[in-house]
């Protein structure tokens, strides 16, 4: 009876943790999208990069505890590669890397959804 | 988290369906939500240790999640055995009154060969002799002989026998083991004593042992 309380406390712990860090993760998601499609990136494009760098390297360490590396690794790739195109102002190369950016962020935020497609 | 939740769900219902419809020669000793269990924790246990591209999480959830399947569903079996016949299949009567039954034989896909096998390991050559042959949930064959064939025990001789029960690790390496003595219910002392009418001490023994009847066999170490 002892391991049976125990194992649904740590269920019920796990489901409440699972529960939480998909709420977080997707509501970062969604700021990522809005960062990168909201139009006052096209005012000012370099503000908006560093508001993007500064809250992915806030959330980083919260975000990789429930998503793979594999997106984590190509969300901070597509943040440095697009501030770099913002500092030499490759408009082309921007708005392509912030579709990518978008697309990853909606990936991280399907795989904390319950999807047909995520299961099989 | 959520689709790692959820993918341990599906298989664990996926591999718990195929294993029972597989059938029991394949179970082994362990019951199928057992196996299931411990198949998928051996290969979860080890992916986040070998590939440092799994995050650790990963491999703790789907521990979670079958650790609560494993515990609740022995939980529930204990309590609702009717549930039992959804998870293992039902022992079936091969041999009955020394009749092979031709029908369960296939329906367990027990092949004849396998069945006279069996029987050898149990010491049996001769089918006729064989009361019950029972494929059990475990998948292992349980052989009872007809009365007429089984060994004459000391009880239908009516002869008396000594029961020694079991030994007992009083000494080992010339450490005392509590333990055992706890169980004989011995003191030290009665140990001590022991040891000094055989002129022996503790550090020349390797092995002491102490049966239920307080019978005692000494193993000494040997001399380089």
């Amino acid at each position: 009876m002892r391991s049976f309380i125990i194992t649904a406390f740590l269920f019920l712990l796990m489901l409440c943790i699972i529960f939480f860090n998909m709420q977080y993760v997707r509501k970062s998601a969604d700021y990522i999208i809005d960062c990168v499609s909201d139009s006052s990136f096209e005012k000012d494009a370099k503000e908006a990069v560093k508001d993007l760098e500064n809250f992915w390297n806030d959330n980083i360490s919260k975000i990789s505890l429930s998503v793979g590396y594999k997106e984590i690794d190509r969300m901070s790739e597509l943040i440095i590669d697009l501030k770099a195109y913002v500092a030499v102002g490759n408009l082309c190369e921007i708005n392509r890397t912030r579709d990518l950016i978008a697309e990853t962020a909606s990936d991280i935020s399907r795989l904390e959804k319950f999807h047909l497609e995520n299961m099989f | 988290m959520l689709t790692i939740l959820f993918r341990t769900i599906v298989i664990y219902i996926i591999l718990l369906v195929v294993m029972r419809l597989m059938g029991k020669r394949q179970i082994g000793e362990l019951e199928i939500s057992d196996l299931v269990t411990t198949f998928l924790l051996s290969e979860i246990a080890s992916l986040p240790i070998t590939d440092t591209n799994i995050p650790v999480a990963f491999a703790i959830i789907p521990m979670i999640v079958l650790l609560t399947f494993e515990v609740s569903s022995s939980w529930f079996l204990s309590r609702f055995p009717i549930l039992k016949k959804f998870l293992s299949p039902l022992p079936a009567t091969l041999i009955f009154d020394g009749k092979i039954n031709r029908r369960e034989m296939l329906h367990s896909r027990i092949s004849l060969d396998e069945l006279i096998g069996e029987l050898r390991q149990n010491g049996i050559s001769d089918i006729s002799e064989v009361k019950y042959a029972i494929l059990e949930q475990n998948g292992k064959i349980t052989v009872i002989q007809k009365a007429e064939c089984k060994p004459i025990s000391a009880e239908q001789l009516n002869i008396e026998v000594c029961d020694n029960g079991i030994d007992h690790i009083v000494i080992s390496d010339g450490c005392v083991n509590k333990h055992g003595l706890e169980i004989l219910g011995m003191t030290y002392e009665e140990l001590e004593n022991i040891l000094n009418s055989q002129k022996l001490k503790k550090s020349d023994i390797y092995l002491m042992l102490i049966d239920d009847s307080k019978k005692v066999k000494i193993f000494k170490k040997e001399k380089n």
